[in-house]
């Protein structure tokens, strides 16, 4: 009898229902039609009525087996058949290393103990026997080569199975079986047999969805976990922002989590938050990043790693400046969570990064501190160059700008806005103002900028400054000259386009740039909409990206790398020369996003929050303080760039807790608060879980188990064969169907 | 059926037109060559023509030449007493109606119209009714009131399920004693046979035989799709089927005894015309009167 992978397709034998109710659906559904005399039609229909009728039934039986084919092709069908000669086995090793892993048991560490009896049974199997081994928690991290294929051998496993020193992943039971299940799957023969050391986390169960594991795999439970554990957890830090103005004093709100049996009273919570020197920013170059991160893979199993992690070697407190301390002693009830609230005084400008830690000796002390960070600086200062100062304010080049970016009336403030802005005109004799106070650049409309300015320009946008410039009447490819000999020019620059007619619109624009993601959505604004009577036509470098075009192809808005920093150019103007676009709805969140672009603000600000199963975790939501999911910040524009080595070294290696410290953002790691729950499942509620039936034994029988593989089992996948036995009933149905009345 | 639907005042308008059409046409194309078969009919002098080679001899007017010197020949109202028998077949299968009108109404209107161009010429007219015997029957008369008895009897009659076309015709044959044309108005959906005997039945009595063969196009074409139960109208006999899997083989059927009923048909000097119920009847009269003309 064939076994299947994909089991649940086998309901969609069902399916075979549907050509039977189609041949009665038909046979009822006649048309009744007199004629004078069927005598004709009954010699035609006499001549051949015994071929008919074995005609049609065959008819009907091919297309019930092409349903039957089509269901079992989905099924994945596989013939197990035993067969003589062979003594090998395939010996699933699952070593579960999550967080809770490490806690104390009878001898020493549950991931120890696990590694111990992984050991054991690895040097009681048989000589034959191939060795899959896998440590996971929110992922899988197999001990053997994907080029070992059918296993490794026991004296190489055995080498390569230590025991992480920390570990701070959570459990997800979902991958690791989903992992398995391909290794035996794969595997072309033999007895095969799945070990599972674990702590039976309940919080590992929900997270994927897995089809159960080849009925032919015998699976052992390892239960290493402890009844009960004195857990006491930070579960989280909230700031009320991740950026607050200087001056400003936040409220720190921490949630602790008593996981324990007994009550504690007067447990301390302490709370440690300093400034990150300004010299150490600048310190942190990307080669320090790297080295740091590299660290950090290298590290894992090492004792380094442990006592890096845990006093968080990236940030160092004890150098922190302005450090401030605050403990507060709470009772805590068993499975009760209590906040807390920290009132921290005035912070002055720069980075501040602290940690809530719960001063008490638990089962589990991964979860007993939690980072944050708040990035308590001004508004991003940006410079606006006009080209000239025009009498009326209103109708000026850049009078809506200035008021979207300091989100306020002239004369007014607004102490939350992002920007704030400085506007200088750009006209014959001035120079710009020194460009290292500001974060990025407008130019509005600006020609004939002097040669010295443009370097000053040039300098500051390959040092990571952002560069904003809007055309107009005044831009021209002659103008631009010095700009374009400085390198900050996106391509050739043509002649202005206007229409007398139709006006234009911004009809395609990339929805998927962190500059459009907000404004893809109609609903958010249709930027579409926007009409426009004039641009200037940029033909776009080939180093240069376009992110927007007109109705008529040509560019709208073009992006290009300087250095270390971003070009963006509009082809319009940002006045009301050209377009109302200034006075639409549009224009403050437009400007808002091109700018933010320039600054970092649209991929996550200066403050980053993130877990340790972000990345990897299935099902896990992992959103960033804007909102935004990090990988697809990573994946674009600029922050692709900047964050390309973050993400090759993320990619690689897996989070720890703690604050790194980038150039232009710091990023906090914590822990998964899920991880700190330490509740436990029954052995049948993981059985029902993931349908697997664990074999009921003793350790020294499983010892003895390992080793008899004196039988090789035969399994061959027939889908291919599936696929070509439906292919010749498909065709033998239409040479049938073509030549059978009813 | 209601003999209101036979006389269509419409349709009757354009036989008189079709009539004198028709008579254009004989005149025009056959001057010379009818003459009666039948002696001692009363004639009627209408005018004179100049003699034209193959009148016949005896109508010139030899006074006239003697005083013109000229060739002229007397021109008569043709009126002859030729017997017209129309045979209306209405059994079972005559009432398939897949198109809107019967095979039946058709038959019969078309035998109204007969009737009615033959009272005009003053041909003696009668009908005859037959399923799988005679029905009704009316002699030949050339009376004003002729066609209102004919109608009267085609309207009051009533299908009979079944046919025999042999002795219908037989009786038929038996009925229709004085020498003339007999129109016979039906599917022939019989065995060969039995229509091929009666047919000689009627020859053998020396009547010159028109076989109207009418079909619903359903039938000669069967242009349907899907499953479809055909159902026989006179034995109540069904058969389900995919009309398009059986069209090319049935088709070929209908062909083969159309050829053979053909071929029946030309042996025994019988004319056979084709016509659906879609067809115009003109063309059915149109048939008639070139055939008449050779009588």
């Amino acid at each position: 009898m064939p076994n299947f992978l994909q089991t649940a397709f086998l309901s969609g034998l069902a399916a075979l229902a549907v050509p039977v109710l189609i041949h009665l659906f038909f046979r009822l559904k006649t048309k009744r039609v007199e004629l004078g005399t069927i005598r004709f039609l009954r010699a035609v229909l006499e001549e051949n009525a015994r071929r008919r009728k074995v005609m049609r039934w065959l008819l009907l039986a091919l297309r019930m087996l092409f349903v039957a084919l089509l269901v079992g092709l989905f099924a994945r069908p596989y013939f197990t058949a035993a067969a003589t000669g062979s003594d090998k086995e395939l010996l699933v090793i699952l070593i579960d290393q999550s967080a809770t892993m490490q806690l104390k048991g009878e001898n020493g560490r549950l991931i120890d103990q696990a590694i111990a009896e992984a050991k054991r049974l690895i040097e009681t199997a048989g000589t034959q026997t191939r060795f899959e081994v896998a440590f996971f928690d929110h992922d899988v991290h197999p001990l053997t080569d994907k080029k070992e294929s059918g296993g490794a051998k026991s004296d190489a496993v055995l080498t390569k199975l230590q025991a992480p020193a920390a570990s701070f992943g959570a459990t997800n039971f979902g991958s690791a079986f989903a992992w398995a299940r391909d290794i035996c799957v794969k595997a072309p023969a033999g007895v095969k047999q799945l070990h599972l050391f674990t702590d039976m986390q309940r919080s590992g169960l929900d997270w994927t969805e897995v089809e159960p594991l080849p009925v032919e795999v015998k699976s052992h439970l390892h239960d290493l976990g402890r009844p009960v554990v004195n857990n006491v957890a930070v579960t989280e830090v909230r700031t009320p922002r991740l950026w607050v103005r200087p001056g400003e004093s936040p409220t720190i709100r921490a949630s602790v989590l008593h996981g324990g049996t007994f009550a504690l009273e007067e447990v301390v919570i302490g709370l440690e938050i300093g400034r990150v020197e300004q010299g150490g920013r600048s310190q942190r170059s990307e080669r320090q990043k790297s080295e740091v991160r590299g660290q950090k893979s290298a590290a894992l199993t090492s004792e380094a790693l442990s006592s890096a992690a845990l006093t968080s070697s990236r940030t160092d407190f004890s150098k922190l400046a302005e450090r401030i301390t605050k403990r507060e002693k709470v009772k805590l009830e068993p499975g009760a969570t209590v906040t807390l609230d920290f009132e921290l005084p005035a912070l002055s400008e720069g980075l501040w990064q602290g940690r809530v830690t719960v001063e008490y000796d638990d089962d589990l002390p991964f979860d007993n501190q939690r980072f944050f960070a708040i990035s308590a600086t001004p508004a991003y200062r940006v410079l606006v160059v006009t080209g000239a100062a025009d009498g009326s304010s209103i109708t000026g080049e850049t009078y809506f700008l200035d008021a979207a970016l300091r989100l306020a009336n002239e004369g007014d403030s607004y102490s939350e806005s992002p920007f704030a802005p400085t506007l200088v005109t750009y006209a014959d004799g001035t120079t710009l103002p020194k460009l290292a106070e500001f974060d990025a650049v407008v130019l509005a409309n600006v020609a004939e900028v002097a040669k010295p300015d443009a370097d000053q320009l040039a300098s500051f946008v390959r040092s990571g400054g952002g560069l904003l410039v809007f055309t107009g009447e005044r831009v021209s490819a002659t103008s631009c000259s010095t700009l374009a000999d400085a390198g900050l020019t996106v391509g050739e620059i043509g002649d202005i386009k206007i229409t007398n007619d139709l006006p234009w619109r911004m009809t395609q624009f990339d929805g998927k740039h962190p500059i459009f993601e907000p404004l893809s959505d109609p609903q958010h604004g249709d930027l579409r909409r926007l009409i426009f009577a004039a641009y200037t036509k940029v033909t776009p470098a080939a180093d240069s990206t376009v992110l927007a075009q007109f109705n008529t192809g040509d560019a709208a808005v073009v992006e290009r790398r300087v250095g270390n920093g971003t070009m963006l150019w509009v082809t319009t103007s940002c006045g009301r020369d050209w377009s109302d676009w200034c006075r639409s709805r549009l224009f403050l969140p437009t400007v808002h996003q091109l700018l933010g672009y320039e600054v970092g603000l649209t991929t996550g600000g200066r403050v980053r929050t993130r877990l340790v199963d972000a990345e990897r975790g299935q099902g896990a939501e992992v959103r960033s303080q804007n909102g935004r999911d990090q990988k697809s910040e990573q994946q674009s524009g600029r922050a692709a760039e900047s964050e390309a080595l973050t993400s090759v070294v993320l990619a690689s290696s897996p989070l720890l807790p703690g604050v790194d410290q980038f150039d232009r953002f710091a990023e906090i790691v914590n822990t998964a608060p899920r991880e700190s729950d330490t509740d436990r499942c029954s052995r049948q509620e993981f059985e029902d879980r993931f349908a697997v039936k664990f074999v009921e034994e003793d350790g020294a029988s499983v010892a003895q188990t390992a080793g008899l593989g004196n039988i090789e089992l035969q399994q061959d996948e027939l889908w291919h064969w599936v696929g070509c036995v439906l292919l010749a009933v498909l065709l033998l149905e239409g040479f049938v169907g073509n030549r059978t009345t009813a | 059926m209601n003999s209101k639907t036979l006389v269509d005042p419409a349709f009757f308008s354009r036989l008189d037109n079709l009539e004198l059409r028709a008579r254009g046409i004989v005149e025009g194309f056959m001057t010379g060559l009818h003459r009666s078969p039948f002696v001692g009919f009363s004639v009627e002098f209408a005018s004179h023509r100049e003699y034209a080679q193959g009148d016949d001899l005896r109508h010139v007017n030899w006074k006239l030449y003697a005083r013109t010197k000229r060739l002229y020949v007397k021109e008569f109202d043709a009126e002859t007493n030729m017997n017209l028998h129309l045979l209306v077949d209405i059994s079972g299968s005559m009432e398939c109606a897949n198109t809107g009108r019967s095979k039946l109404s058709y038959a019969t209107t078309l035998a109204a119209a007969l009737a009615h161009l033959a009272l005009k010429q003053h041909d003696a007219v009668g009908i005859t009714l037959f399923a799988d015997e005679v029905v009704a029957h009316l002699d030949p008369r050339a009376k004003p009131h002729q066609l209102d008895e004919i109608l009267a009897m085609i309207s009051t009659t009533k299908s009979r399920p079944k046919s025999d076309a042999s002795r219908a015709l037989h009786q038929a044959a038996e009925l229709c004693k004085h020498r003339g044309m007999v129109v016979v108005l039906s599917d022939f959906f019989d065995d060969m046979g039995a229509i091929t005997r009666g047919f000689d039945q009627l020859r053998y009595r020396q009547h010159e035989v028109l076989a109207f063969q009418v079909w619903d196009p359903w039938e000669r074409h069967l242009p349907l799709d899907g499953n479809i139960c055909f159902s026989d109208m006179e034995t109540r006999e069904e058969i389900t089927t995919h009309a398009e899997g059986v069209r090319e083989k049935y088709l070929i059927a209908i062909d083969e005894w159309r050829a053979e009923l053909a071929r029946e048909c030309l042996n025994r000097g019988i004319d056979r015309i084709e016509m659906t119920t879609d067809d115009p009847l003109d063309k059915a009269l149109l048939d008639y009167l070139v055939h008449r003309t050779k009588v």
